[in-house]
């Protein structure tokens, strides 16, 4: 390029700053937030690998059955590399007086598989565990202390030697149904296999199997599944589907998710900027071009000079961009890590994050320039060097004939309307801008709305217990007890048992839960089947059951109901009456009499849901029942309530940092397409002016003309918007977590009335501009 | 010729001089000017480019304002009125035609004129229609910028200019991008108007065959008023030739 036409690109935007300001900012946030998302998915992806690694992770866990006979038919499966059993057994957990929920898990060591490190203290001997550091530090265990588990002999000290991380519980998950589980309320034990088969007097129930390098998990898994299910196996799951894994997961693939689209969305705004800055400095030097190829210069040669604005417009935004995005990938991985207190971490500076950042603003910048760029190339010297510039563009505009009697409209009115019909092009991309940002916002608010809507409704009114405790087996008098406690309101017995729910798809295992027929404390949201509670004969079961066994209301189901290990195990069948809607885990529901009746015999009690007196100290009540005998651990559902919240919280912070991107997107459009239009028009605004019209009055209806364009935007925005959320909540839906979509009424009001706000604050400038108009030079210059 | 003799003046300037810049990028585009205009007549400013010709009808018209002296317009001292008094100034007593007739494009020739009526509420909108049949474009009302011809254009500019009767038009260049015929036909409209109408038409220009139909030209060189001289029986618009 040359110097003097560098000059000129230098001048050009030093002329339109703020314009080329929002543009290369717009640019700045696709790319960072590009690079700060795909390094933090990079990273954490490296670091989830790391860990598989450091811990000899198993591929694939199959549970129950004949676990010596099915390790021993999967070890000589091609592609196994190595297999192990363990014994894992969830029993009640004592902590100094606090009762939890407990499991103790069996580390093989020949081979070791599932490993766990030790993060304190030493590893485990003599009848010693290791105690998983999120018990550790929500009940303050260290090493040399001891915990107590409810075995079949009662409760059994246990020596802590040590804190210890396991790739199984990164994320404390107690199952698939359980999602989120509190520290304080459930707690992992880890010891050596014999170790954990001695306190608990319990054979290996868990085969693990690692597959050979370069094995595919989904191709191999359901070879061994079969196997293992013909050895009467009640579960299986791989590592994706592991539960905490598979949380974990969810965010990764959120990181992915962003680190598309939301560049996706800034760099194709930035890019509509552009294009509109450049298409009308090009109109407005038809005559520049047109003395530039009679003087010789080539098409080639122009075309190259605008395009440089798109590149210098992309570039300058990608270089911040980049340099940000590196900041804010470096905050959101050791957040992230932090949060989770990964045992092993891979963060790295990933090179071609930063050049592909830079590769998107150029392409960005270059896209948005490549068509006037080609179009001022192309521009014949006899064209623009006609002297006045023909006016065109006159015509009844598309709003006049749609609006009725838009006809009847004063001269102002139809100025409004045929404004914007002016550069159609222009309101498009304008309006298009709204409804980019109205997308972001609405998407971003709307799985807020959905998360907390879903968890109100669920543990607002449809799980209606305060506390919920689980029994010491062979408890007698237990209800009566609870009932005694000081606060207890309502007290109503449960039972929860694993179980295996065969359909003609397959099999799942989940929990089924049997209460009182005329229960108060729990209602369900039925989204199938012909029932509007606990069904009398049969069961409901979570919606997303359907595609684990494929079986809807009305049919048939295999019930195997006991213990992980077969124990006792009984095999029923039982009609699937009704499929209900919940947000976390698929679990199924009973009566207890058509539990009974199921089994042919009365069940055991294994817990009771507990309703406080209003105004009663939960957590006083809960120390009450937890002193009870009969008691072996309590949850809260305030406790859980708070978790909720500060998960609500953290997505109350990511919905405002969406509105703020969604802000910037619609005032980057607004801001560049008002000073493209205020420029095209500012021979008519100052002979308006020269004509004695107020400047107020004239950026009245400037207003009104961006209003409405905006306004163009704002429809499809809001159906787009909603759209786009549901889609996005779509693909979160699994067996562990499932979302009806929900978005507030005031949600769309509020994004709607909060864009249509910026879009009239970006208006500013140019308003300002207006009444900065040197009406004496204005009037006297060329139409262009 | 006669020396000049005023009746009621509409515009008078005294010693009136406007600068650009400070220091050494100073620029004087007028240069200590005293003028009286009677109302009434129709004067022509003529110099070549360059000459302060467009600073002193920007300055008469209000859209400008002087650096020093007196300037009083329509009995309005200029020179101490703010911007919002220079708008309400212009809206009341000035009317505007341009070289680059700077007519809204969106708009019908009807619009374009009802537009600054509605906009400043000076003039009848029901007149609309009798000032486009007045320049000639009754049948030409509902056509776009677009569609009509640079004449036809330019009165559609001295139509909206017309709309909201001011006392004073002021024309600059007004045949500057039109042919000779388009351009004497757009005089000639100039002419009737000042006629029938009996308003102040200044109409700048640097081509010196149309100051035979003025009642005053002021002709100006470097910035200041050389030469002022008045006539009684102005030529027809229709006669001149250039």
């Amino acid at each position: 390029m040359s110097a003097t036409l560098a000059t000129k690109l230098r001048r050009d935007i030093a002329r339109q700053r703020t314009a080329f300001i929002a543009v290369a900012v717009t640019v700045a946030l696709g790319v960072a937030l590009f690079g700060a998302a795909y390094d933090a998915y990079r990273n954490l992806d490296a670091s989830y690998g790391l860990v598989f690694d450091e811990l000899s992770v198993p591929d694939v866990w199959l549970v129950g059955g004949d676990t010596t006979a099915i390790a021993e038919a999967v070890a000589d499966v091609d592609g196994v590399a190595t297999v192990a059993t363990r014994t894992q057994v969830d029993l009640p957990l004592q902590v100094g007086t606090d009762k939890l929920s407990g499991r103790l898990v069996g580390l093989p060591t020949d081979p070791a598989l599932a490993e766990a490190t030790v993060r304190q203290g030493d590893a485990p001997a003599d009848g010693a565990v290791l105690v998983d550091h999120h018990l550790a530090d929500a009940l303050d265990v260290a090493p040399g202390g001891t915990v107590q588990v409810r075995t079949a002999e009662g409760w059994t000290d246990l020596d802590v030697s040590g804190v210890a991380a396991s790739a199984e519980y990164l994320w404390l998950v107690a199952s698939r149904q359980e999602v989120i589980a509190l520290p304080d309320e459930f707690g992992v034990l880890l010891a050596p296999q014999e170790t954990v088969a001695a306190v608990t007097g319990t054979a290996p129930n868990q085969v693990l199997v690692r597959l050979e390098d370069g094995v595919a998990r989904d191709d191999l898994a359901p070879v061994l599944e079969r196997i293992a299910r013909d050895h009467d196996a009640t579960d299986t799951w791989t590592w994706d589907t592991q539960p905490s894994n598979a949380a974990l997961q969810e965010d990764i693939s959120g990181f992915s998710q962003m680190a598309l689209l939301l560049p996706l969305l800034f760099l194709t705004a930035a890019a509509m900027a552009s294009y509109t800055l450049l298409s009308r400095r090009i109109h407005a030097e038809r005559a520049v071009i047109g003395m530039l190829r009679a003087q010789g210069v080539s098409g080639r040669r122009v075309a190259r000079h605008y395009l440089g604005h798109g590149l210098v417009a992309g570039l300058g935004g990608a270089v911040p961009g980049v340099l940000a995005g590196l900041w804010l990938a470096r905050t959101m991985t050791d957040f992230y890590v932090g949060f989770l207190d990964l045992p092993f971490t891979a963060v790295a500076l990933h090179a071609e994050t930063p050049v592909i950042g830079l590769a998107f603003g150029a392409l960005a910048g270059g896209l948005a320039a490549w068509g006037p760029a080609r179009a001022a190339g192309r521009t014949s010297p006899a064209e623009a060097m006609r002297g006045v510039v023909p006016v065109t563009g006159g015509r009844v505009s598309l709003l006049e004939r749609a609006v009725p009697f838009a006809d009847r409209l004063p001269a102002s009115g139809r100025l409004v309307l045929r404004s914007i019909d002016r550069n159609r092009r222009r309101t498009a991309m304008t309006a298009g801008g709204v409804m980019l940002s109205l997308l972001l916002v609405l998407v971003s608010w709307s799985i807020l709305d959905t998360v907390t809507g879903n968890l109100d409704a669920q543990f607002g009114e449809r799980d209606r217990s305060d506390i919920t405790v689980a029994l010491l087996p062979g408890s007698v008098d237990a209800l009566a007890q609870v009932r005694a406690v000081d606060g207890v309101a309502v007290a109503e017995p449960t039972t929860q048992l694993p179980v295996t729910i065969t359909g003609p798809d397959g099999s799942y295992a989940t929990v089924l839960q049997a209460l009182p027929t005329d229960t108060t404390l729990r209602t369900f949201d039925v989204v199938e089947g012909d029932v509007d509670g606990l069904p009398d004969d049969g069961l409901l079961a979570g919606a997303a059951l359907r595609d684990q066994v494929g079986a809807g209301p009305g049919d048939q189901v295999r019930l195997t109901l006991g213990g992980p290990a077969g124990e006792g195990a009984t095999t029923v069948e039982a009609p699937l009456a009704g499929l209900v809607q919940e947000p976390l885990g698929t679990m199924a529901y009973t009566t207890l009499e058509g539990l009974g009746a199921l089994v042919g015999q009365d069940v055991p009690t294994t817990g009771v849901l507990v309703g406080v007196e209003e105004g009663a100290d939960i957590d006083a009540v809960r120390a009450d029942l937890e002193a009870l005998d009969v008691v072996a651990s309590t949850q809260t559902a305030s406790a859980l309530r708070d978790l909720i919240d500060d998960v609500s919280g953290l997505l109350v912070g990511f919905v405002t940092i969406m509105l703020v991107c969604g802000g910037t997107l619609a005032a980057t459009m607004i801001l560049t397409t008002m000073s493209v239009a205020i420029a095209e028009r500012t021979r008519e605004v100052a002979t308006l002016r020269a004509s004695g019209v107020a400047t107020r009055r004239i950026a009245r209806l400037v207003t009104i003309e961006n209003l409405v364009v905006a306004l163009l935007g704002v429809v499809p925005g809001v159906v787009l918007g909603i759209l786009g959320g549901k889609a996005m909540m779509a693909t979160y839906t699994t067996d562990q977590l499932a979302f009806t979509f929900m978005v507030a009424p005031t949600t769309v009001v509020v994004s709607v009335l909060a864009i249509l706000a910026v879009a009239a604050a970006s208006q500013v400038p140019g308003l300002r501009s207006l009444g900065r108009l040197d009406l004496a030079r204005t009037v006297r210059e060329r139409a262009a | 010729m006669s020396t000049l003799t005023t009746t009621r003046a509409a515009v008078e300037l005294r010693d009136v001089t406007r600068a650009f810049g400070e220091g050494p990028t100073r620029v004087t585009a007028l240069s200590e000017a005293t003028l009286t205009l009677p109302d009434g007549e129709l004067v022509v400013v003529l110099g070549p480019s360059g000459s302060g010709k467009t600073t002193l009808l920007n300055l008469i018209g209000g859209i400008d304002q002087p650096t020093s002296g007196a300037l009083e317009v329509a009995g309005q001292r200029l020179g101490s009125l703010d911007d919002q008094d220079l708008t309400a100034f212009r809206r009341d007593h000035v009317g505007f035609v341009f070289q680059f007739f700077n007519l809204v494009p969106t708009l019908t020739a009807r619009e374009n004129v009802a537009l600054v009526t509605e906009l400043t509420g000076r003039g009848d909108p029901a007149e609309v229609d009798d000032i486009l049949a007045a320049v000639g474009l009754a049948d030409r009302a509902d056509h776009f910028p677009g569609q009509l011809s640079g004449g036809e254009q330019q009165r559609v500019a001295i139509a909206r200019a017309l709309a909201k009767r001011p006392p004073l038009l002021l024309c600059d260049e007004p045949t500057g991008a039109l042919d000779l015929d388009t351009g004497r036909e757009v005089l000639g409209l100039l002419q009737r108007l000042q006629r029938d109408r009996g308003m102040t038409v200044v109409i700048v220009t640097h081509n010196a065959a149309i100051a035979r139909m003025a009642h005053r030209t002021v002709r100006m060189r470097d910035g200041r008023i050389t030469d002022v001289t008045a006539t009684s029986e102005p030529a027809d618009a229709a006669t001149v030739e250039w």
